[in-house]
């Protein structure tokens, strides 16, 4: 089983529309999808067009004291998801001092997952900076979503030093070739990071906002796109790294 | 009962009939054939209802509308359904190859472990010369092999052993063409070279009639004609024996230790469109900006070159006069430029990115290496391929020489400078004085005197530049008449076989690339052979019919069946012919004028990148070869006149005859094929490709399109109908190059279903070095281009020759004056006719029970 996190450089940088795009396109090529939300916000929920009436979640289920398989719910085209649940103030004051101290119930929930029929869970995770003090189960790969601005790069320059270098790869996501800012700073991050850098990009497509608005993946919606390609070609990178790790 | 009887027969009728209207005739066929299956006929016959026999096992017949000579079509199909046709079957294994491979399968191992050993590896033959070579290690091996083959080749054998002995070797040389690997091609080599040894042995010791003069003045003729033949035969096998292959070597990590590179662009007349992607590609070449210098060369004074270097920041170099043409034009450039190595690059040569990186390697490891050429590639069909349309299917004029006869030099340290792509190291270049200047192939001079001085050359196969192939057949015949006459020259004026400083391989290496202009005279004394006995009755080759079939035969045969291994990928067979006798009579004069007064005639340069508006038949080229065809022609019907009149014991000798001059004829209805010239109506070369790109549409939506063509001005791209619906006037086309992403804005200039045309907006020199860089430019452009190329198989080439060859005659009947297209009409409603009497396959269907 393939795990993977996905974390964004800072917010805004399409972390969620990745995760939900990714997933789509790997549950197409044949693989049994989990994605699980570690967000606070609990807006996975949406990309997978679960009712937002819907409360549901891992931590809402360990607060309770329910099972989390019980909050486990399957999109129409298979893929199944894990939302973060819906906490109230009160709620969510009790269950931060678990999640820093190393008691996370996703620990559990990652460990009870091998016995199940998957090949791929994917964890759209808090920003860069917030990830390491959030206690998540280890993964295969971390996936740090970049978009090519100023921020980014600046946090990467920061920050990448400090990853362990087999385990991570750098993401540019929202892409515009066409401006001269984005591409410049698209490939000083191609430059700097040569090695960690992930094969290809994710362009800016106003076809990813669409298709989210309309809870739906941009490769059920718009299959032409070249967001869906990007997706499909990013999947198959996923799936290659994955086989040159178990060999 | 009987109401059933009449609606089956009526059901049947019209399943017959369907929409079409059926003639009076067909009514009555149609009616007693339906009449008659259904009172006499079992129900189903050989797996199908029995009414409808006529139309499964005669599809080519039709029962409404029976024409005059179906009758006789029934009888040819029913001979060929009960004797010819073959039931199909599952595939046979065959049994003896599959064994043979079986058996060859770990001798092959063997031999690929041989190919590690180090005198295969490049720069082993170029250490060597420093050392003196320890030859004759087994004297006595060689002399005992020596004996056996001065035997093989001089005992003269009566018709029935010589008949044995072509025969058995063969069957030798057919299991060796089966074996993979390049050590039982060697043995085919011995074994074609024996049996031509013998061939030309028993041409010049027993097949000259002294008694007749003009026979024996012919015949000489002839036989020097045939043994310039053999020799370029010899030395070609010489030549291609082991194709070096070498590959690119890599640089050092550090770029600083990278050497400066110039990089030179001469022009004379070309058009500035022309040159322009050139300079955008050179400046977009993958080295450090601060060690490459680009110099457009100008020999034509015109402003508009030097505002257009000026903009785009590159040097520019004119002078006065334009003495020695482009080899002058190199030298004065070579005055004011200082950088450690020279790359040129032909005005409409487009070199991908990564040129210099792959070619630089060879040099830094090797302080003698003085020159490294790679291919020629074009990217537009030349005269040859266009007027024949096989571009891209069958390999081209140049692809022998850039994929064959470069790599086999390359083993001897003989590789030729080509006069563009390629790199030259400046210290060499200023110690012979500059480029050559004394004949008009300034290029293979040039790297003669380098390979002179003891230097080393190198060749890279893998095409890493692109150019424009010459346009029109006549401007390409003028290119190669200048190559002809310049490799005449340099026989005469620096004689490779002659002279200091070259290598035995290396003298026989430029000594074949000169005798192989010296075609013209050769070919045409091929061309004009059966006519001395047909028109003038002297028997050039004095010999019985049968002994010259018995040595004539496998000396073709056996050289055939070697060149078809040896060359297969690169020239298939019997095209070299065609390509031949088109330049044979051209090249003829100038080479032979060349060799007695070579100070004579002028550099002419090559046209490149025009238009041809009308498809016209080129009169003016063509008339030698329309002359030869008349003549091969009449002495056709002067044979066939022998055969019915002539004395019995001359039949055979008439029969060898007819079939040289139909083989003649074949050859030269593909050289006339070319005279006819294609339509050219595009200025902008459009070069097929395909990969992907994405289309950014105004509203922010992003396309996922396949690039399936591009020129300067535009591209073309492939999508689905849904994604070409929503592609409005404006879009940008994203580009990747080597992980890098420009954007190109583009208006749509027309939309079919699935395919969009776009132009260029921006074609500021700072956006036109992105795109040529994302297009010409890619690095793995032209290395896939080869794939598409059918392996050389004789036979399908012979067909092949044949079919352009009767397209070739068609060509100029339609194109000649009054009764000539009537007759080809005439002749195509013959043809048609005799082709519908053909029998046709059938398919029978299973019906359902």
């Amino acid at each position: 089983m393939l795990t993977i996190t996905v974390s964004g450089m800072h917010g805004g940088v399409g972390t969620t529309a990745v995760v939900a795009n990714l997933s789509a396109a790997l549950q197409q090529q044949g693989l049994r999808c989990l994605c699980i939300d570690a967000n606070v916000d609990n807006m996975l929920r949406l990309a997978l067009a679960v009712n937002p009436e819907e409360k549901v979640g891992w931590a809402k289920a360990s607060l309770e004291g329910a099972s989390w398989k019980d909050a486990t719910l399957q999109h129409d085209d298979g893929r199944w998801v894990l939302p973060f649940g819906e906490l109230d103030a009160d709620e969510l004051s009790r269950f931060f001092p678990t999640l820093v101290a190393g008691q996370s119930p996703l620990h559990a929930v990652v460990a009870d997952l091998a016995s199940l029929p998957l090949d791929c869970v994917l964890i759209d995770g808090p920003t860069s900076r917030s990830l390491p003090h959030y206690s998540l189960p280890g993964v295969d790969l971390t996936l740090y979503v970049a978009a090519p601005d100023a921020a980014s790069y600046a946090l990467l320059k920061q920050d990448a030093g400090h990853w362990p270098a087999s385990n991570y790869r750098i993401l540019i996501n929202r892409l515009q070739p066409a401006q001269a800012l984005a591409s410049a700073i698209a490939n000083l991050i191609a430059d700097d990071f040569e090695e960690q850098m992930v094969p290809g990009v994710v362009h800016e497509d106003l076809i990813i906002a669409e298709a989210q608005a309309e809870l739906a993946s941009v490769i059920a919606r718009a299959p032409d796109s070249q967001a869906a390609q990007d997706f499909q070609s990013l999947a198959l990178w996923c799936q290659s790294e994955f086989q040159s790790r178990v060999e | 009962m009987k109401e059933d009887f009449s609606s089956i027969l009526r059901a049947r009728y019209r399943y017959y009939a369907g929409v079409k209207v059926v003639s009076l005739p067909g009514k009555c066929v149609l009616v007693s054939w339906l009449l008659f299956s259904a009172l006499f006929l079992r129900n189903r016959i050989a797996g199908c209802e029995s009414w409808r026999l006529p139309e499964v096992f005669f599809p080519h017949i039709s029962l409404i509308r029976p024409q005059l000579l179906d009758p006789l079509r029934i009888v040819v199909q029913i001979f060929w359904l009960f004797f010819m046709r073959t039931p199909p079957q599952k595939s046979r294994t065959r049994g003896f190859p599959r064994r043979l491979r079986y058996v060859v399968g770990g001798a092959k191992g063997r031999l690929q472990g041989l190919a590690n050993k180090a005198w295969l590896q490049p720069s082993f033959w170029q250490t060597r010369d420093a050392n003196v070579a320890r030859r004759h290690r087994q004297p006595l091996t060689i002399a005992l092999a020596a004996v056996l083959a001065v035997l093989c080749i001089t005992v003269p054998l009566d018709p029935l052993a010589q008949f044995v002995f072509a025969t058995a070797l063969f069957g030798i040389l057919l299991v060796f063409n089966r074996l993979p690997g390049r050590f039982p091609q060697m043995l085919m080599i011995v074994l074609s070279l024996l049996i031509s040894c013998r061939y030309i042995w028993w041409r010049c010791s027993s097949t000259l009639n002294f008694d007749d003069p003009l026979g024996l003045a012919l015949g000489i003729v002839l036989l020097l004609a045939e043994l310039y033949a053999w020799l370029v035969l010899l030395l070609g096998y010489f030549q291609n024996i082991w194709p070096l292959n070498r590959p690119a070597k890599s640089l050092p990590k550090d770029t600083a230790d990278w050497p400066s590179v110039d990089i030179f662009v001469p022009s004379y007349n070309e058009d500035l469109e022309v040159v322009r992607a050139t300079i955008y590609a050179c400046q977009g070449l993958d080295w450090p900006k601060d060690k490459l210098e680009i110099y457009l060369l100008d020999d034509g004074r015109r402003d508009d070159f030097r505002d257009f270097a000026r903009d785009v920041g590159v040097h520019y170099i004119t002078r006065d006069d334009n003495r020695h043409a482009k080899a002058g034009n190199i030298n004065n450039a070579l005055k004011q430029s200082r950088g450690e190595y020279v790359a040129i690059f032909d005005c409409d040569h487009i070199p991908t990115r990564a040129f210099l990186q792959l070619s630089m390697g060879w040099f830094l490891g090797d302080p003698k290496l003085a020159l490294v050429q790679t291919p020629h590639h074009f990217f537009s069909p030349d005269p040859f391929e266009r007027n024949l349309s096989n571009f891209r299917k069958v390999p081209n004029e140049g692809g022998l020489f850039y994929g064959l006869i470069q790599n086999g030099n390359d083993l001897w340290n003989g590789t030729f400078f080509c006069g563009s792509c390629a790199i030259i190291r400046r210290g060499p270049l200023e110690e012979i004085g500059g480029v050559a200047v004394e004949t008009v192939t300034e290029d293979a001079h040039t790297s003669l005197r380098l390979h002179r001085l003891g230097y080393n050359s190198a060749y890279i196969r893998a095409p890493l530049a692109a150019g424009l192939a010459t346009e029109t057949l006549s401007a390409h015949i003028g290119q190669r008449i200048r190559w002809a006459r310049g490799m005449a020259q340099i026989l005469r004026l620096d004689n490779p076989l002659r002279g200091p400083g070259l290598k035995l391989r290396q003298r026989l290496c430029y000594f074949n690339a000169m005798l192989h202009f010296l075609s013209g005279i050769p070919r045409l004394v091929f061309l004009l052979a059966p006519l001395a006995f047909l028109l003038l009755h002297t028997y050039i080759i004095y010999a019985p019919a049968i002994m010259i079939f018995l040595y004539v035969l496998p000396h073709m045969l056996y050289s055939s069946v070697v060149n078809a291994k040896i060359q297969g990928r690169y020239r298939h067979s019997f095209w070299g012919e065609v390509y031949e006798t088109v330049l044979s009579w051209y090249i003829a004069r100038p080479t032979t004028v060349a060799l007695f007064a070579p100070h004579k005639g002028t550099f002419n340069v090559t046209a490149k990148g025009g238009l041809i508006h009308e498809k016209y038949f080129d009169w003016v080229m063509s008339r030698p070869y329309i002359l030869l065809v008349l003549l091969n022609a009449f002495g056709f019907l002067v044979g066939l006149w022998r055969l019915y009149a002539g004395p019995s014991n001359e039949i055979s000798a008439v029969l060898l005859n007819l079939f040289w001059v139909v083989y003649n004829l074949l050859i030269l209805g593909g050289a006339v094929a070319v005279a006819a010239e294609a339509k050219q109506l595009r200025s902008d070369h459009r070069v097929q490709v395909r990969f992907p790109v994405a289309l950014e549409l105004p509203s922010g939506h992003l396309l996922h399109a396949q690039l399936v063509d591009f020129s300067l001005s535009g591209a073309r791209v492939e999508l689905s109908p849904d994604a070409a619906e929503q592609v409005g006037q404006q879009v940008n086309v994203i580009m990747d190059r080597a992980g890098r992403e420009y954007s190109f804005a583009m208006t749509t200039v027309f939309k079919g279903r699935e395919v969009v045309g776009l132009r260029l907006c921006d074609q500021s020199p700072s956006s036109m070095v992105n795109y040529v860089q994302c297009t010409f430019a890619r690095a793995d452009n032209w290395v896939s281009w080869k794939q598409n190329m059918s392996v050389d198989k004789p036979l399908t080439s012979m067909a092949a020759v044949m079919s352009i060859s009767i397209q070739g005659y068609r060509r100029l009947l339609r194109a000649g004056p009054r009764p000539l297209p009537q007759l080809l009409t005439t002749i195509n409603a013959l043809v048609g006719m005799a082709k519908s009497l053909r029998p046709q396959p059938i398919l029978i269907r299973v019906e359902e029970a």
